[in-house]
């Protein structure tokens, strides 16, 4: 335990706080460690007593004296593949472990800020990137710091083991470890890893003009552009070539130094040896043995210079990770010590309270007043400015503007997905300052502008809304938002939306999330743009259909539909424009 | 190996000869000399594999640009944009361990395998033949291996490529699960489905890491029955040490190339699949021939009528054609709608126009009319797409592609024909992003004007040109093809909003591919 919060902590010192988080359970990260040295051992030891053997048995000694060290190779053969065995298999286990924890706590520290932290900062990949990041952390243990801690532990116990048979020769391998350790690993690293810092953007712009080209040819063509930008995309291909090549040079350097190094090694130690073997103080097959084990050694120590390399892209990744998720350890340190329910609930008691298969419960909804409230992302500059409005039961207000005045973030900030940050917002006559996030939700629904669906099955979809709806009561709500193709055609209830929806069209999505919000039972639901997705001919009536849907007798849900489209006039009590 | 070779001398000079170390200095000397030949062709080795692989993919990657060049847009349009974009970026980085690992490791086996063992057998055939009896057993237990758990291994991978897409999918949707209250809740699913990925992935695991170790126990196993019938042979004094020790340090050597073929095989795969997309997308470039270049935007008339007759439009793949028989004149100076529900084929028009595909029947520009000759009315119209596909740089760079020098006044005048107030300097990240759909779309509009103004081309094609737009900018834009119609200007829009029908001097209704329908205003 001990030592691996000190492994955390250094890790943390050098790569930000993620990196502690990113760092196995100790039982397990060093069961691997222990197994991943006694296979480089083996190794070692292989070499050794093998040399050992051949260089006594020339000297045609009774076979009886060389037993020993022939069931000594044949021991550390068989251990050398079977440590390594059980080295990757304990490690992996142990790395992955890790890796569940690490999604959880980011997912857990992204909860509290979303999804207003996963927009607007970069471009639309931020979230797919994270994902990516997260992955890459598994090569903190497995990449990075396991490869030098087993060749640490080895290289050790290698000059150790040689200073039992002659110090000068120790201290010459010492030596040279110790050159190809600054040569082989710091060097090529710091030559690598400012070349590599330009490789990165190189690349990612490399990928963005071809991506950009691809997507484009359509236009280009049209507008006789085909050659600039061919010429434009050779050019950044020649960036970052230039600047791999650069990085390819240090790299091969690295495997170069552990070449010279070794032979250095060898050399070294026969020089320093070689006359105690002519003075008589040292025999002849200890010689041969210590000359050798330098090439096994190097063997494992090969790894380092690696270790080092995969670092900094963890370190990138880590940084990437921190930037979307600041409080994740903090995050993973409760989830450590509580289960999830306690980082969220007050008391047990409220966790109870929260079941997976019941209905949610909302509370009554007499009135909804927004007084002279401003929402946005800059505090200083809000996009939505002295707005008032007054909505109650069952009541439509349709809320109108050209791109850009704000419409999705009054959606936003009607879910709390942005703060308040001027007026008051009042709920049943009382004023929500006080409120919490959560419970505004309960009173008000939202359906995107680009709704979600999970990938899996409509029946998963719903549940979502209602765990306790019946497949009579689901199917129903299909058929009142129009999805009826959906339950003729297809799988019904079962079937398979796919990745981000993929499997249905704009205008199915819409219905679909429709459909949960209504099954979510919603006493208010935002709509925000629901037709902008939708083939343009089809919005008219997706709009007709989505207000008549909504109109579920006398407690219907009040409905703020936020659009650029016009609305038939009959539809809604009030009309609102942005401007 | 010359390196083990005097390194051995030296051992056995000393130490069975009694001979000093200044004795053995020559063969220091030679061993100190084959590192430094050694250390410099494996930093060699590693820096030309590595630009060889990265000058590959270069080729590569501007072959399938060529590629796509000669295919068209027509092509394009009928696969996913995002996959081939994925195959000429990613997908080619899958070549990189084929051609800087995988490939050399391959030929240098094959190089260096039968030279390494033929030196044994110079030296010791009792060892070459231990080495020629266990090597192949190597490649048999991977094959035997392999055939077990080929089937295991790919249901796995499957069940595994779903697990990963979980977490993605929780965090596209953390904004939905917040709504209904869900997000707590989640971290206990994501904890299972962790669990279970973990479970399912070391499965996967357990397999590989097995051939794994066959393959590591059986080079393992190979050295030391080497290295135990030389000592028993050195023993019975029928071996010298010399070749006894260089023997036993070149073994392992022997078996290194084909370990490393091994471990790198997954890479190779990789590469494999990811070079055969990038061929099939070659091999239809090579079937279809050099494109048929446009001539550049270029006519001497300013004003002309656009007449089409009888064009028609049939995809290989399709039992029906996209458009057939379609007859429209749209005079200079008018603005002429083409109307009709989604799939009814008249963007197919727009692409017959451009060239982007085949087609039958008479284009007339004025006076002159060419019969399927493919990209001709490319040189003298001027279009703006469904999709604005902006490019990075800055409004007034999109404004002119095409043309190498900006001309600030017609940027300014493409602008607000297209209602958009947009800063000409304002910098659009790659892809365009940067700007709201309607503000891209608007850009948009304002690079075909500007294509249209400043090369002073009679015909302005727009596909759904207000689609993303609210009522307010629908009305500007509106406006601003009335302007372009009364300088003289042919338009020709796709659309079937109320508003732009009714500023139309002709709309003609497109149903099925067929058309259904004309009035005039």
């Amino acid at each position: 335990m001990q030592m691996r919060s000190r492994l955390a902590a250094l890790s943390e010192r050098l790569g930000g706080p993620v990196l502690r988080v990113a760092m196995p359970e100790p039982r397990g990260f060093w069961i691997g460690i222990s197994f991943g040295g006694l296979s480089a051992l083996c190794a070692v030891g292989l070499l050794a007593t093998s040399s050992y053997l051949i260089a006594a048995a020339s000297l045609m000694p009774p076979i009886l004296f060389l037993q020993i060290p022939i069931v000594g190779v044949r021991a550390f053969a068989l251990g050398r593949a079977f440590f390594r065995y059980l080295e990757r298999i304990s490690s992996h286990e142990a790395a992955f472990r890790m890796l569940g924890k690490l999604r959880t706590a980011v997912f857990a520290s992204l909860v509290p800020g979303a999804p207003a932290n996963l927009i607007g900062r970069a471009r639309g990949d931020t979230v797919s990137r994270l994902v990516a990041d997260v992955d890459e952390l598994q090569n903190l243990p497995l990449r990075v710091w396991h490869p030098i801690i087993v060749s640490a532990i080895v290289c050790s116990l290698s000059v150790l083991g040689v200073a039992f048979v002659s110090v000068p020769a120790a201290l010459v391998l010492l030596a040279c470890l110790v050159v190809a350790a600054i040569g082989a690993a710091v060097l090529p690293a710091r030559l690598a890893s400012r070349s590599a810092a330009a490789v990165a953007p190189a690349r990612g712009r490399q990928f963005d003009l071809t991506t950009q080209y691809l997507h484009n040819v359509d236009v280009l063509t049209a507008f006789d552009a085909l050659e600039s930008e061919r010429a434009r995309l050779e050019q950044a291909d020649k960036v970052l070539f230039s600047n791999s090549t650069r990085v390819v040079w240090g790299d091969g350097l690295s495997a170069a130094i552990i070449v010279l190094l070794t032979g250095a090694a060898v050399i070294g130690t026969f020089l320093v040896s070689g006359p105690s073997v002519f003075a008589g103080q040292l025999s002849g097959p200890l010689m041969a043995m210590i000359v050798l084990v330098p090439m096994a050694v190097f063997e494992v120590f090969e790894t380092t210079p690696k270790a080092v390399l995969a670092f900094s892209k963890v370190r990138s990744s880590a940084a990437r990770i921190e930037e979307l998720a600041p409080d994740i350890n903090v995050v993973a340190d409760q989830l450590a010590e509580s289960d999830a329910d306690a980082l969220f609930y007050e008391t047990p008691a409220e966790a109870d309270a929260a079941p997976d298969t019941a209905r949610p419960e909302h509370p009554q909804f007499t009135s909804l007043r927004l007084d002279s409230v401003s929402f946005g992302w800059n505090p200083s500059a809000p996009t939505i400015h002295d707005l008032s409005l007054e909505l109650g039961p069952g009541k439509r207000i349709l809320v109108t503007g050209a791109s850009g005045s704000g419409k999705s973030t009054l959606a936003w900030g009607l879910v709390r997905f942005l703060p308040l940050r001027d007026g008051t917002v009042e709920i049943n006559g009382r004023n929500a300052s006080n409120w919490s996030d959560e419970s505004v939700r309960q009173l008000i629904g939202l359906c995107e502008q680009q709704p979600h669906v999970f990938a899996g099955t409509i029946r998963a979809n719903l549940h979502l809304a209602d765990p306790s709806a019946s497949d009579t009561v689901m199917t129903a709500m299909l058929e009142r938002v129009g999805l009826n193709d959906l339950i003729a055609h297809r799988a019904g209830l079962d079937t398979i939306v796919g990745e981000n929806g993929a499997l249905l069209s704009g205008g199915q999505v819409q219905r679909l999330a429709l459909a949960r919000a209504l099954l979510g039972g919603f006493p208010v639901i935002v709509f925000d743009e629901p037709t902008a997705n939708v083939d343009p001919e089809l919005r008219v009536e997706l709009m007709r259909d989505l207000l008549a849907a909504t109109d579920g007798g006398p407690d219907r849900p009040a409905v703020i539909m936020m659009s650029h489209d016009e609305v038939p006039a009959e539809l809604v009590d009030e009309h609102i424009r942005l401007e | 190996m010359a390196f083990s070779w005097f390194v051995t001398r030296g051992i056995v000079g000393v130490f069975l000869g009694g001979q000093t170390v200044a004795e053995v200095a020559p063969f220091l000397a030679a061993a100190a000399i084959s590192v430094l030949v050694r250390a410099a062709a494996v930093w060699a080795s590693d820096v030309f594999a590595s630009i060889a692989a990265t000058r590959t993919k270069s080729q590569l990657r501007a072959k399938v640009t060529d590629a796509v060049a000669t295919l068209g847009p027509g092509w394009v349009e009928r696969r996913s944009s995002a996959s081939l974009a994925t195959t000429a970026t990613h997908g080619l980085d899958a070549l990189d361990s084929y051609f800087s690992a995988y490939l050399p490791q391959l030929v240098l086996t094959a190089i260096a395998t039968p030279v390494f063992v033929i030196i044994i057998l110079v030296q010791d055939w009792v060892s070459a033949l231990a080495v020629i009896i266990t090597m192949p057993v190597i490649p048999f237990f991977m094959v035997l291996i392999g055939f077990f758990t080929q089937d295991v291994q790919k249901r796995q991978w499957s069940a595994l490529t779903v697990l990963s897409g979980h977490f993605l999918d929780v965090i596209q949707g953390l904004s939905t699960l917040k709504i209904f209250g869900r997000e707590k809740r989640q971290i206990t699913v994501i904890r299972d489905v962790t669990t279970e990925y973990r479970t399912r992935t070391m499965k996967v695991l357990r397999v590989s890491f097995m051939s794994g170790f066959v393959l590591e126990l059986g080079a393992t196993l190979a050295v030391a029955i080497v290295a135990v019938l030389i000592g028993t042979r050195l023993i019975a004094g029928e071996l010298d040490l010399t070749t006894g020790l260089f023997v036993l340090l070149i073994t392992p050597e022997a078996f290194l190339p084909l370990r490393q073929v091994g471990a790198n095989y997954h890479a190779a795969a990789e590469g494999v699949v990811a070079a055969n997309d990038v061929f099939e997308i070659l091999d239809a470039a090579a079937a279809q021939g050099a494109p048929a270049r446009a001539a550049n935007a270029s006519t001497t008339l300013s004003h002309a009528d656009l007449r089409v007759a009888g064009l028609g439009v049939s995809y290989p793949e399709a039992d029906r054609p996209a458009v057939a028989g379609v007859t429209f004149v749209a005079k200079a100076g008018t603005i002429t709608v083409i109307a009709g529900p989604s799939g009814a084929g008249k963007s197919t028009i727009f692409s017959a126009l451009l060239g982007f595909v085949d087609y039958d029947g008479q284009i007339t520009l004025g006076t002159s009319t060419r019969e399927g000759a493919l990209p001709w009315s490319r040189s003298f119209s001027s279009w703006a797409g469904q999709r604005p596909s902006l490019r990075d740089g800055t409004v007034a760079e999109n404004l002119h592609l095409g043309d190498d020098h900006e001309d600030p006044e017609i940027t300014s005048a493409a602008l607000r024909l297209a209602a958009s107030d947009q800063d000409p300097s304002t910098l659009l990240e790659p892809g365009g992003e940067g700007l709201s759909g309607g503000q891209a779309q608007r850009v948009a509009l304002a690079r075909a004007y500007y294509r249209l103004l400043a090369h002073d081309l009679p015909v302005l094609l727009l596909d759904e040109p207000s689609s993303a737009l609210d009522s307010v900018s629908e009305e500007s834009v509106v406006r601003g093809w009335r302007e372009l119609a009364d300088a003289g200007k042919t338009v020709v829009v796709i659309s079937h909003r109320d508003r732009v029908m009714s500023a139309a001097d002709q709309v003609v209704r497109i149903e099925n591919g067929v058309e259904a329908g004309r009035a005039d205003a």
